[in-house]
């Protein structure tokens, strides 16, 4: 059984004079463990699919199930609860919140979890912050880190919760080239080493030669899926 | 800084309220002391028509007697039986209508301690302070006394002045006169009484026996009737006023968060992503409004509530002009607040439950919020 299955995806928007077909008829699966490059150019279709199978947008037509759950019947409710247990978000621009310390951003998603008591959560955060190498910036604030310091900590953020899946929208676009290969350093080590599924909607060449498998979009529609050489 | 505006904006609200309500339910329960310490008592009995048209009636008194077979119901009570007529009391400079009062002095002793409200001299002739400062008379002074007889011709008579009274309820201080019955029987040609002042609690039998000798028995509220409803209007008014600030208020709070969701639409966006439900986005923002509705509704009720508290040991002197509303209007010459708890806490749950109201419209507005809608910005 496939961890994601996406049949005849369709996701449609309308200004009230015309359609526009964002993701047009798209079928894939991942099985866990995958490292997975949505490739193409602005406009293809991969940050939109990103969103569906994150259980962040609604589906217009097909299917996508995520542990044999079918994402297009969930209520608002039911997608939120998805959303916390079942999927990390990395995102461009980190979306740190900007009030809370490293510690605490982390905090508040177990908190929501409501699945570990205080003692707990420490623990957990403080071994995934020493994992990825940022515990002494536990005290910061998000404004008192670099953008590569901010990503890792989006990434802290995104595991913390054991996630089925990890969902990355352009992580390294807003880093320079030498953060970025860090930080999907990271990512490739994380996959490796603790079997996490990523899947990352991005057009830099730095993840797709890093990925195990690129799925191309144009035009909202699957025009490539293969294994990387 | 908006939310501190917004805030001190209820706080506002709930001080005026406080303060307004305190005060003018305070002024009605000082001045119904007073008027049942120096004047009322428990009941007033007149001779049927006069009370339902009491200021119709005011300057033929004398053509209300009561009739002598109630006195045996009424001296079943602690009472004072008097003469009251409307007269004009000349000095060599000036004329002015006043109140008389012609009581057997000591039952007006026994019934409402008029000793212990003189401020100069002793029983006998006495004449509120106010009056006697504006007439510029004090102890020992004379001045003649107009009126009309029972019969309807005039009468004059000097008068030495024993005695100097202060009630602190000006309608008294300013027009009122205190005469022996036996005197003013004499001035008037009138025997017997025309207005009892009676203590204790009369039985419905003894009502039911009183009114059946055309004596209309009238209970100290129902005397002050006038007064109380207008203290209820003014007590009505402030609410409203206090109502509208509340109202204002509430604009200012729904602005407040609304402009609060705006500025955290990412945060909201990035909670959303990582799993918040509606319902829990929903209880933050009327959190926060119930939050802020209840440090201003504190904020008001702690300033109003220990002004309020200070009114109500201290007083507020009246300005001069209040004097002479006090001959219409019974004012007492210092206004005191009444601190009523249950009212006030009844206005700081107010307070709350008006910020909680207008934190809805915000939050279910962050409620309909799409998380991709956000945290991209589109």
């Amino acid at each position: 059984m496939a961890l994601v299955e996406v049949k005849n995806l369709k996701k449609t928007y309308s200004n009230g004079v015309m359609e526009v077909h964002a993701v047009n008829d798209v079928s894939f699966s991942i099985e866990k463990g995958e490292f997975i490059v949505l490739a193409g150019p602005s406009g293809s279709g991969k940050t939109t699919t990103l969103n569906l199978i994150g259980a962040m947008d609604s589906i217009s037509s097909g299917s996508v199930s995520i542990e044999n759950l079918s994402l297009a019947t969930l209520t608002k409710d039911e997608k939120a609860d998805f959303r916390r247990d079942k999927i990390g978000f990395i995102f461009q621009n980190f979306n740190l919140i900007p009030v809370l310390s490293v510690f605490e951003n982390l905090e508040f998603i177990l908190e929501l979890s409501k699945k570990y008591n205080k003692a707990e959560r420490g623990i957990k955060i403080e071994s995934l912050l020493k994992k990825l190498d940022i515990w002494s910036l536990k005290d910061r604030r998000p404004g008192e880190l670099s953008g590569g310091q901010q990503q890792r900590v989006a990434i802290a953020r995104a595991l913390v919760k054991d996630p089925v899946l990890v969902l990355a929208d352009e992580p390294t676009a807003n880093l320079d080239s030498h953060t970025g290969e860090s930080v999907l350093n990271l990512m490739k080590k994380l996959n490796v080493e603790d079997n996490i599924t990523f899947i990352f909607s991005s057009h830099d060449n730095l993840i797709i030669e890093r990925a195990k498998r690129v799925i191309r979009l144009r035009d909202g529609k699957l025009v490539g899926d293969s294994d990387a050489t | 800084m908006r939310s501190i505006l917004t805030l001190v904006s209820l706080a506002f609200g709930i001080f005026i309220i406080i303060i307004g309500v305190g005060l003018n339910l305070g002024m009605e329960r000082h001045i119904i002391k007073i008027m049942r310490d120096v004047e009322i008592s428990d009941y007033k009995l007149y001779e049927k028509g006069y009370f339902d048209d009491k200021f119709e009636n005011s300057d033929d008194r004398l053509d209300f007697m009561i009739s002598n077979e109630a006195s045996k119901i009424i001296d079943n009570y602690q009472n004072s039986k008097r003469i009251v007529f409307q007269g004009t009391l000349s000095t060599s400079s000036f004329d002015s209508p006043v109140n008389i009062i012609g009581g057997n002095q000591q039952d007006e002793e026994d019934l409402f301690h008029r000793n212990s409200y003189l401020i100069d001299g002793k029983n006998g002739v006495v004449l509120g302070v106010h009056l006697a400062k504006t007439l510029n008379l004090s102890v020992g002074d004379s001045f003649i006394l107009k009126g009309t007889t029972k019969k309807g011709s005039l009468n004059a008579k000097d008068f030495v002045i024993t005695g100097i009274i202060k009630s602190g309820l000006m309608a008294f201080d300013n027009s009122t006169i205190l005469i022996s019955k036996q005197e003013i029987e004499t001035f008037t040609e009138a025997s017997g009484f025309n207005d009892v002042s009676l203590k204790g609690e009369i039985t419905i039998e003894d009502k039911e026996a009183l009114k059946s000798l055309g004596v209309d028995v009238i209970g100290y509220r129902e005397e002050l009737e006038d007064l109380i409803s207008i203290s209820q209007l003014k007590i009505k008014i402030t609410f409203i006023f206090g109502s509208i600030i509340l109202l204002m208020s509430s604009v200012g709070i729904i602005n407040t968060m609304l402009m609060a969701m705006l500025e955290r639409k990412k945060e909201i966006g990035i909670l959303m992503a990582n799993g918040i439900k509606q319902n829990v986005i929903l209880k933050l923002f009327i959190f926060e409004g119930a939050l802020m509705g209840t440090l201003g509704s504190i904020v008001g009720f702690i300033l109003g509530g220990s002004l309020l508290y200070y009114y109500q040991i201290v007083g507020i002197a009246l300005p001069e002009v209040a004097d002479k509303m006090g001959t219409t209007i019974p004012l007492s010459d210092r206004i005191y607040g009444y601190f009523d708890w249950r009212l006030n806490i009844l206005f700081l749950i107010f307070g709350i439950f008006i910020a909680v109201i207008s934190s809805f419209y915000p939050a279910y507005k962050a409620t309909k919020l799409e998380p991709i809608d956000v945290i991209w910005d589109r």
